[in-house]
């Protein structure tokens, strides 16, 4: 079976789900073939299916402190 | 208002991607659930993906991030398939073919994918494309980005210095401080 195949197994035959969308944010690799992208895309649907992953329902921003450009601007 | 004039007003950085993920389940109201996963993905091929499915009738998305990229690249990664979420009928990936289609455009050599946009591939593919414009457009709200534009080309503030603010990779910034960055988003369909 190809990667493809198995990941649009993994997409279409999951019982009790149904498909509505996939997108993809490509690497930096200039030359990567449909079969990378299918691994990829399978090994982390396993990982997910398995609790593999870190998930979380929110993300982890981090963020130290917000800055109003308004006021970057005035001191400029 | 959709996203991205919801967005276009504000001028404190960073924007938050929870703020968005908010945006897409409350007001948008495109998904019943959002999860953010960090997995084994190799970035040199795919960065992320937006895995979205309807289980029991509930919608359920998945943003999945390579758990190697920095903080930046994640925030770009998630925010951009968080705007997947609310593709119209014609530009989701919901088929066999569409997503077999996808793969082969995602899977063209980074030095054609010019080429491949200018000869109108299918929807799906040129969202996937657009996408990432879009969340730049976010991350780098239009009132922020009128602010900051005059001191970046009086040199008074570097495109490193916006990308710390706005906390994306700074080589967006970069690409989106060109003179017509607001007529490439406006030529966006």
């Amino acid at each position: 079976m190809s990667e493809k195949d198995r990941l649009l197994r993994a997409l279409f035959e999951t019982p009790g789900r149904e498909h509505l969308n996939i997108k993809f944010f490509r690497g930096q690799k200039i030359e990567i073939s449909e079969e990378d992208v299918c691994k990829e895309a399978s090994k982390a649907l396993f990982e997910i299916e398995n609790g593999l992953t870190d998930a979380s329902d929110g993300f982890d921003d981090q963020i130290k402190r917000e800055i109003d450009v308004k006021d970057l601007v005035g001191v400029r | 208002m959709n996203i991205f004039e919801h967005f276009s007003c504000h001028t404190r950085l960073p924007i938050r991607i929870n703020a968005i993920r908010d945006h897409v389940l409350e007001e948008s109201k495109a998904a019943d659930v959002i999860a953010f996963h960090a997995a084994d993905l190799d970035p040199n091929h795919i960065r992320g993906f937006l895995h979205f499915f309807d289980e029991r009738g509930r919608k359920v998305a998945h943003i999945i991030f390579a758990r190697e990229l920095g903080r930046d690249w994640r925030r770009l990664v998630c925010c951009k398939e968080l705007i997947h979420i609310l593709d119209d009928d014609k530009s989701t990936a919901q088929t066999r073919e569409a997503v077999s289609s996808l793969i082969q455009q995602i899977s063209v050599p980074l030095f054609l994918q010019p080429a491949l946009q200018s000869a109108g591939a299918t929807f799906s593919g040129v969202h996937d494309y657009i996408g990432e414009l879009l969340a730049l457009s976010i991350l780098l709200p239009r009132d922020a980005y009128n602010l900051l534009k005059p001191l970046f080309d009086e040199g008074k503030i570097g495109s490193e210095d916006i990308a710390a603010l706005a906390q994306i990779p700074e080589t967006y910034v970069r690409f989106a401080m060109v003179d017509d960055w607001q007529k490439i988003l406006e030529s966006i369909p």
